[in-house]
């Protein structure tokens, strides 16, 4: 049997995933964009190696996309942490 | 010299998403430059997922792509690092994962914005300790300044 994209010679590996991010690539998989958590994994990766930027370039970029923002005030900042962080302790009572 | 060995609470690292031109964007900066050494674990990688993917998060951050953009920069800059030990020493349990790595990784300092309990668990000299392991709780602002004295000292 041969396989077109090299799958004769493809490595196998364990990947741990953390519970979240597994609900998100199920819900994919289920909504029949990917036929399986491997085939939606392999595309993943591809798009990711394709767009690759080191996270220096990436900060950089980032900071520079902000210049443009409003930045919010040190008191509205402390305000929406406090939120967000309610927010995300109700996500683990429930 | 070797480099400062740093913890961040996940409140830092959104400051820094929101605003990355203040004191949190500074020390993320120093952390992406390679003048800081930061250490993190996959439990508070999982909570800074959840904030910075949170609704009230992205409404400042634009999109969802620059979100999990401040995720990879701030996960592939840190060492990651899996506690043998684990400690019970906030009132908000949340808060333990913090110390467990402080300790891990004989972090020199623990970076925080959270005014209700982390920063209050240091002493008059912003100390704390663990077991034996002496660090001391900073804001963001606090440790650029002893970072600016720490360079100016070695002048």
């Amino acid at each position: 049997m041969s396989y077109g994209d090299g799958m004769s010679t493809a490595e196998k590996v364990s990947v741990r995933f953390p519970p979240s991010l597994m609900r998100e690539i199920d819900r994919l998989v289920e909504r029949g964009e990917f036929s399986s958590r491997s085939e939606f994994i392999k595309e993943a990766v591809r798009f990711f190696l394709l767009h690759y930027e080191s996270p220096k370039e990436l900060w950089e970029e980032y900071k520079l996309l902000a210049r443009s923002r409003k930045l919010p005030s040190e008191e509205e900042i402390e305000k929406l942490l406090e939120e967000v962080d309610e927010e995300w302790k109700r996500s683990r009572s429930s | 010299m070797e480099a400062f060995k740093v913890v961040l609470d996940t409140n830092v690292v959104i400051a820094a998403a929101i605003n990355p031109f203040g004191s949190s964007g500074k020390v993320l900066d120093m952390i992406v430059n390679g003048a800081v050494r930061s250490y993190t674990s996959e439990a508070i990688l999982e909570e800074l997922r959840f904030k910075l993917t949170s609704e009230k998060v992205l409404k400042y951050l634009e999109s969802r792509v620059y979100a999990l953009w401040i995720y990879r920069i701030f996960r592939a800059s840190s060492v990651i690092v899996e506690p043998a030990e684990h400690f019970d020493v906030s009132p908000d349990p949340d808060d333990n994962k913090l110390f467990d790595v402080v300790y891990s990784a004989k972090a020199d300092f623990l970076i925080s914005l959270n005014k209700k309990h982390v920063l209050r668990l240091r002493d008059k000299e912003m100390r704390f300790s663990l077991k034996g392991h002496k660090f001391l709780i900073l804001t963001p602002a606090e440790f650029i300044e002893v970072v600016e004295r720490d360079k100016n000292s070695g002048v």
